[in-house]
Formats: structure tokens, sequence, C-alpha cells
């Protein structure tokens, strides 16, 4: 039976072994389910690829944003110096 | 005191900018960054002498205002609704998602037509639209390449929380940038 609990589990587990290691019957559970359904298998590709940008997206941060000069006197005034 | 002064000009002129940075990776409002950042220096030299010089200045500063971020976000989330992705919607008139996806493209086929640096700009705006908590737990994975346990431990969770978390806020992410894409 496939049903959006079945693939909310499935896909969970899929993040969840990312953090721990999953016992034998969850890893065989999420194999079994993955030969009969694309939708889940597209998550996984998917949590794959955000994975890889999220970890881009924070190493290169594109915008960077700094105190002004006056702000950091400001600060510094407002620190008693 | 001429030197405690120089000492604390020194500070700011120092570590201001990248504490902002900091700040940012986990905050979405420019203004409550630098309003932070702030009061992390007033807090830091009201407590100079504690500090122990064990561990460098940057990071004595970034714990402060790591705490700072987390008060913040405590007093934020006081009221707020965790989002749901469409993934996990039971309401027929919002499809199913078994259902209701014509278009099943994964994420990496835009790669053909938009440039990994557009996609990686985009994904910031989808950062933004996730719950405080969510963006600071997220940033703490990717940026500071925390481990779990410093996670969980850091945003007073159950490690099943955190993917639980992570597993949510990735649907969120992905149906955020396919919406973007008309995908």
């Amino acid at each position: 039976m496939e049903s959006v609990k079945r693939c909310q589990q499935i896909t969970e587990s899929h993040e969840k072994s990312k953090i721990v290691r999953l016992s034998l019957g969850e890893r065989m559970s999420i194999r079994i389910h993955l030969s009969i359904c694309r939708r889940c298998r597209k998550y996984f590709s998917d949590s794959a690829q955000l994975d890889e940008w999220l970890k881009k997206r924070f190493k290169h941060q594109s915008t960077v944003v700094t105190f002004s000069s006056e702000e950091k006197d400001q600060l510094k005034s407002k620190l008693g110096v | 005191m001429a030197a405690n002064e120089i000492n604390t000009a020194q500070l700011v002129d120092d570590h201001s900018d990248y504490l902002l940075a900091f700040a940012l990776t986990k905050l979405s409002d420019i203004e409550v960054a630098k309003d932070l950042v702030q009061d992390t220096f007033v807090a830091a030299l009201t407590k100079l002498d504690t500090f122990e010089r064990r561990s460098k200045i940057r990071t004595w500063l970034t714990s402060i205002l790591n705490r700072k971020i987390i008060d913040y976000w405590r007093k934020a989330e006081t009221r707020y609704t965790d989002p749901v992705s469409s993934f996990f919607s039971q309401d027929k008139n919002a499809g199913h998602w078994l259902e209701n996806q014509g278009h099943q493209e994964e994420l990496k086929t835009v790669l053909d037509q938009i440039s990994e640096a557009e996609t990686i700009e985009e994904l910031m705006q989808c950062i933004d639209t996730l719950p405080l908590k969510w963006k600071g737990i997220i940033s703490s994975k990717y940026l500071e390449e925390q481990t779990a346990e410093e996670i969980c431990k850091e945003f007073e969770i159950s490690s099943s929380n955190l993917w639980v978390i992570i597993h949510r806020a990735k649907l969120l992410l992905r149906d955020c940038l396919k919406h973007k894409w008309n995908l």
C-alpha cells in the first residue's frame, strides 16, 4: 500500500540516515520502497542536490554586508572609546 | 586604561564585520543582526575580565553572539506554526503530491538552463522564507558544519527532531525552487 504517509516515513528515514546509522530493517524497507516508488527516488535525488547547493551557498555568500565606518564609530562611542 | 581603550576600538575594527556576516547566516533581518552584534560588544566588554585566553577572542565573541541569536529566536518563535510542504498535504484541492505533479522534473535538471550561481541565489531567497530556527539549523549544519550533537544541544532539540526539521526544510526549499522555476 502506497500512501503519502509511507513516502513521508521513507524520505524522513533518508534524512535520518545522514545523521545516524539505520537498522538493517530500515535500510531494507527503504530499498524495497525505492524500487517501486518513483516519487521517493526523486526526493532522494533532490535531497542530494540540495545538500550540494546548500554547502556551496554557505561557502561563498554572494552579498557581503558590512558595517559602514560611521556605524563602527557610533559603536565605538557607545562602548565608551 | 589607554591600553584597554585601544583594544576596544581594535576589537570593533577587527571583528564587527565578521560577526555581522555570521549573524546574517542565521537571521534574515540586517537591522536585527546589527543590533545583536552591538549587544555582543557591549556584553563582551563587561565580561572582558572573565575572558580566558584559552580560546581566540573571535571565537569567544562569536559564542556570545550565538547565544544572543538563540535568545532572539526564542522570543520571535513564540507564535508561529510550522509551515507544511505540499508533499504532506491531505487536502484534495491542494492536490495529492503523488498525482498533482505533472511536471516531475528533478531539481538538477534545471542546471542545463540556469547557472548554478543563479540557482544558489534563488535558494538563498528560499532559505529566508523558512522559520528562523530552521534557518539557523540549516546554516549551522551547512555553513559551520557542526555535528548533529552540537546542533541538537545548541537548539535544544532531540536528534529525531533534527532530521524531521531537515526533512521538512528540504521539502519547503524544493517547493520554493520549483515554484520559482514553474516546474
